[in-house]
């Protein structure tokens, strides 16, 4: 039986913290009157930023923003994957299963973050810190596999370098995202095989 | 006008309509289970697909395509057939096989198209899915597993009862419909998400597993539990009624029927009086209709007719009330009230009792003033044409007392004193330009606001808005009353109010009280507090043990509305036919032969022996019973009585939504209701389940 | 037996048999058989004219079910045969019917009934 929707009931009323009811006023604002409802989606993300996942309250709060029926704005959280209903940790770790990312390796990656911080896939640390997800095709196969976390991609990840990434989140070290494997962007793994010579003379000779 | 070609067949129709409504309108059906003609088209369940040329070569939903000019549309060719059984089939992946426990069948659309378009056998191998039970309150029952997504509960939800509490929750496989909240669904319109949900998702709770719909005879009738006159149809089996439908009723209900009409059925089985009543000794004994009736007749033997008195109850039906002004008549006695709330209405002028505007003439208004009423708990079907009004934009609604109360649109309270309404008269007030700038202004009296001493007075307070804002026009009559009543404007129409020199309802009561009035006669009156009757002879007539009962010296068994063929007046001044779909139960007799019996008993032999010669008789002493069903314009005359209008707040005419007569208060459902809406927010009332 | 069907009998009738209630059966005497033609059938009645009087073993006979009628109460369920007893004193009627007292149980009703 499935079960989608953030139950009801919640422990405390949501609010915005000062410097995001700035920006969820800016962004009330780009909508002209009596259209507040298109400021649904921004202000639901903008409140998951804030709180790290979607509750009814933040649905009420964000509904009386846009003068919204709440159930209207409950059926747009739900819809979209990307808004979470339940709790998560600071540092969400999603991990793409796709087809890419599974024949290039995300076992191994899944093995890591479970030898590394004890957890499965939709668990959550006791310390609050990691929790772990499963994602749909991220759309970075040429980088498979990869996992994102918050807002960036770490892709190239094999079982000793996704440890070491994870390793470095826990000790509150600084990370860089992209590559593990040390590749700019996309280019070819072993290094360019086309374009290698000098750019050709001039036809003109 | 676009031309387009159906089947073959040419259509001409205005630009905008769809093709499904084109093809409905040459008498071409397709299925379709999203569509409906009064919530916005959705297109979701892909059973309307259609072949349509020229465009691309693929099927086309056919109740979200506009017609053009020159579209060739096939609504039966290969192509849209074989387009339709595999929407059907895919509509059967996750629908269960339980037709046999389920209470939409035999009236099921998936059933009746699988018929159609189903094949017989699935080619899904692997487990269909099972989606948990909603709690929607005591009168929907719910099996979402059968649910197929047409989201018409939601439209419903959002454009016509105006509670957005339902929604589509998650996507894809895992779709769902859900309230925001468990077991809330505030509205007083929800029985009609059974009739909209073309599955068995959505099912009559107080219905569930009782009948199926080919066993049950079905009657024509009128809803007479609150004063709309809402077309229902009543389905019967043996000699119980086991629901109420709404019929289709452009000028009053639409297709839509307010829950308590709906639901409250079961009360007409219980607290039934089925055999007369007589007081001997202090304590109530069943009796013979004979006896009963010489009991009377001795009482009453040297009663002179000015010590009798006949208070008049809501639901009383037109002939009912004609054989009863002519017994009075007879007796000589003055003293005879229809309008037990005290309501401060004349029987004189007929503009200045009904609801000039007509309900579907709302559509036309553009500013509301709201004096004194609460058209959510007392007329929800008018509440729905107010806001279906709204959902067009650009009216404006205010309000006089009863503020703060939800009205499922928005409402600009202009305070709880009535002096509100004098700085409106004179033009004072801010909403008195709202008035006069508006083509079409109406306002709405309601019975909280007349039921006071001084209800003459707000009368005539509100005719001068009419007259002062511009409410009464050449063609348009913006000024209205709000009854609660079903039998009101019947017995206005043919004056059941107090004679020369007469007591009325309160009068009555404090007669009895003071040995004035040595007997009095309610009929199907409970609405009053008729503790203070003291040592007058209450005779009481009615189909429910309530208030009357209690203190009746002889009560005479009548039948309920469903067991009567009769006349009700609605509030707009309507007049309407009601149906006997059952039998009155035990010795309960139709009202008006309970009155023409009781006349012979008293020495009267009025003349009206048949049906045909009561409403002969009552079309001779008011002709506008004559007319029935369609509405002639009420001339604007005098009424009201002007005067000084106290500062007290306006009460409201209904305490208790779901319990506003002996059969709603008898009901089990209702009672139900009580507690599962209302919280003890409303006041409970009189002898509730 | 109208005059017609004594005639039609005398002339064209071969005595099959007799059942217990005393109805005779007949068959045609014309040589003229299957399977282009059959022997006609029919009973002629012992007083009142009532096609339930013809008893199970003989109504198979009458009707071409057998080629010759069975043999009745042969087996120790098979009850006497009795013919429609509809509009006869005695028909069958319910308890509670006039004609047997007219004593029934009220009403349980479908509805509950008001108490002070």
């Amino acid at each position: 039986m499935s079960v989608t929707a953030t139950p009801p009931g919640s422990t405390q009323p949501f609010r915005f913290t000062p410097e995001n009811q700035a920006k969820a006023q800016a962004v009330l604002a780009r909508y002209p009157e009596g259209r507040e409802r298109s400021a649904v989606l921004p202000l639901l993300d903008l409140a998951q930023r804030q709180q790290g996942w979607i509750d009814r309250a933040v649905m009420e709060t964000v509904a009386e923003m846009t003068h919204t029926p709440p159930m209207r704005v409950l059926e747009a959280a739900s819809f979209y994957t990307m808004f979470r209903d339940r709790p998560v940790g600071r540092h969400h770790v999603e991990v793409c299963t796709n087809i890419s990312c599974w024949l290039r390796g995300s076992d191994e990656v899944l093995r890591a973050l479970r030898d590394e911080l004890g957890i499965d896939l939709g668990g959550l640390t006791e310390d609050g810190l990691f929790s772990v997800a499963e994602a749909e095709c991220l759309g970075a196969c040429v980088n498979a596999p990869m996992v994102q976390i918050g807002d960036d991609y770490y892709e190239d990840l094999t079982y000793e370098t996704t440890r070491a990434l994870i390793g470095r989140l826990k000790a509150g070290l600084p990370v860089s995202a992209g590559s593990q494997g040390g590749r700019q962007g996309s280019c070819p793994a072993g290094g360019p095989t086309t374009l290698t010579g000098a750019p050709a003379a001039s036809d003109k000779g | 006008m676009p031309k387009l070609t159906i089947d073959g067949i040419a259509v001409d129709v205005p630009a905008g309509t769809t093709v499904l409504q084109a093809a409905e309108s040459i008498g071409i059906e397709i299925p379709r289970f999203c569509y409906h003609e009064r919530l916005s088209i959705a297109g979701n369940c892909r059973m309307c697909l259609v072949e349509v040329k020229p465009g691309p070569p693929k099927p086309a939903a056919s109740c979200a395509l506009p017609v053009a000019e020159g579209m060739e549309v096939r609504t039966n060719s290969e192509m849209a057939r074989k387009a339709r059984r595999g929407v059907m089939e895919f509509l059967l992946i996750n629908h269960p096989l339980d037709c046999p426990i389920c209470d939409q069948g035999g009236e099921c659309d998936l059933q009746d198209q699988a018929l159609t378009f189903g094949a017989d056998r699935s080619r899904f191998q692997e487990s269909k899915r099972a989606v948990a039970e909603k709690n929607l309150g005591p009168l929907i029952r719910t099996a979402m597993t059968r649910c197929i997504q047409c989201t018409r509960c939601v439209r419903f939800c959002t454009e016509i009862a105006g509670v957005p509490d339902l929604g589509m929750v998650g996507r894809g496989e895992h779709a769902e419909i859900m309230p925001y909240l468990d077991g809330v669904l505030g509205s007083e319109l929800s029985g009609n998400l059974v009739d909209v949900c073309p599955v068995g998702a959505l099912t009559n709770g107080a219905y569930a597993y009782t009948a199926r719909p080919w066993e049950l005879a079905h009657t024509e009738s009128i809803d007479v539990l609150d004063a709309v006159g809402a077309a229902i149809r009543v389905d019967t089996r043996g000699a119980q009624v086991m629901r109420v439908l709404p019929r289709l009723n452009e000028a009053v209900n639409e297709e839509w029927l307010a829950d308590k009409s709906r639901y409250a059925i079961d009360g007409l089985k219980v607290q039934r009086l089925d055999t007369p009543w007589v007081r001997r000794d202090g304590t109530l004994k069943p009796a013979t209709w004979a006896e009963a009736f010489d009991v009377i007749a001795r009482r009453l033997a040297d009663v002179p007719g000015s010590r009798i008195a006949a208070l008049v109850g809501d639901q009383v039906d037109a002939e009912t009330a004609t054989v009863l002004k002519d017994l009075w008549t007879a007796l000589g006695s003055p003293h005879l009230d229809c309008r037990q709330d005290g309501a401060a209405l004349e029987a004189g002028a007929r503009a200045g009792y009904v609801f000039n505007t007509t309900i579907a003439g709302i559509e036309d208004a553009d500013a509301v003033l709201l004096i004194g009423t609460d058209p959510r708990a007392e007329a929800p079907l008018i509440n729905a044409r107010l806001f279906k009004r709204f959902r067009k934009g650009g009216l404006r609604v205010g309000r006089v007392g009863l503020s703060g109360r939800d009205l499922i649109y928005p409402v600009e309270d202009l305070g709880d004193d009535p002096s509100v309404l004098t700085a409106i008269a004179g033009g004072t007030h801010p909403f008195a330009e709202v008035l006069k700038a508006a083509q079409r202004p109406m306002l709405i009296v309601g019975q909280g606001a007349l039921a006071r001493p001084d209800g003459a007075a707000v009368l005539a307070l509100a005719r001068a808005i009419a007259e002062a804002t511009g409410m009464v026009i050449e063609g348009w009559n913006g000024f209205n009353v709000l009854h609660t009543a079903a039998g009101r404007v019947g017995a206005l129409d043919l004056g059941l109010v107090p004679g020369e020199g007469g007591r009325d309802a309160a009068g009555i009561v404090s007669g009895c009280a003071e040995g004035a009035i040595e007997a009095v006669y309610l009929v199907g009156a409970d609405e009053r507090d008729l503790s203070g009757l003291g040592q007058a002879f209450v005779i009481y007539q009615g189909s429910h043990g309530d208030a009357g009962a209690q203190v009746a010296d002889v009560i005479l068994p009548g039948a309920a509305w469903t067991e009567k063929d009769a006349t009700y007046v609605n509030t707009e001044g309507r007049v309407q036919r009601a149906t006997r779909a059952v039998l009155p139960p035990g010795e309960a007799r139709e009202d008006w032969k309970i009155v023409r019996a009781l006349a012979e008993a008293l020495g009267h032999r009025l003349p009206l022996d048949t049906l045909a010669q009561v409403r002969a008789r009552m079309v001779a002493l008011a002709p506008v019973l004559g007319r029935l069903d369609t509405l002639a314009p009420a001339g604007w005359a005098p009424f009201g009585r002007a005067g000084t209008v106290a500062a007290t707040p306006f009460a409201p005419a209904v305490t208790n939504r779901y319990m506003t007569c002996p059969i709603t208060r008898a009901s089990p459902t209702m009672a139900a209701c009580v507690r599962a809406f209302l919280n003890g927010n409303e006041k409970r009332t009189g002898t509730d389940g | 037996m109208n005059i017609g069907t004594r005639l039609y009998t005398r002339l064209n009738g071969e005595l099959v048999g007799e059942d217990a209630h005393g109805n005779r059966y007949y068959q045609s005497r014309e040589a003229k058989t299957a399977p282009l033609y059959r022997r006609k059938r029919w009973v002629v009645y012992k007083g009142r004219v009532e096609a339930s009087k013809v008893p199970a073993e003989w109504h198979g006979w009458l009707h071409y079910t057998c080629d010759a009628p069975l043999d009745g109460g042969a087996r120790a369920w098979v009850q006497p045969h009795l013919p429609n007893l509809t509009g006869t004193p005695a028909a069958s009627v319910p308890a509670g019917d006039e004609r047997r007292g007219g004593q029934r149980p009220a009403a349980t009703g479908d509805y509950q009934a008001w108490r002070p």
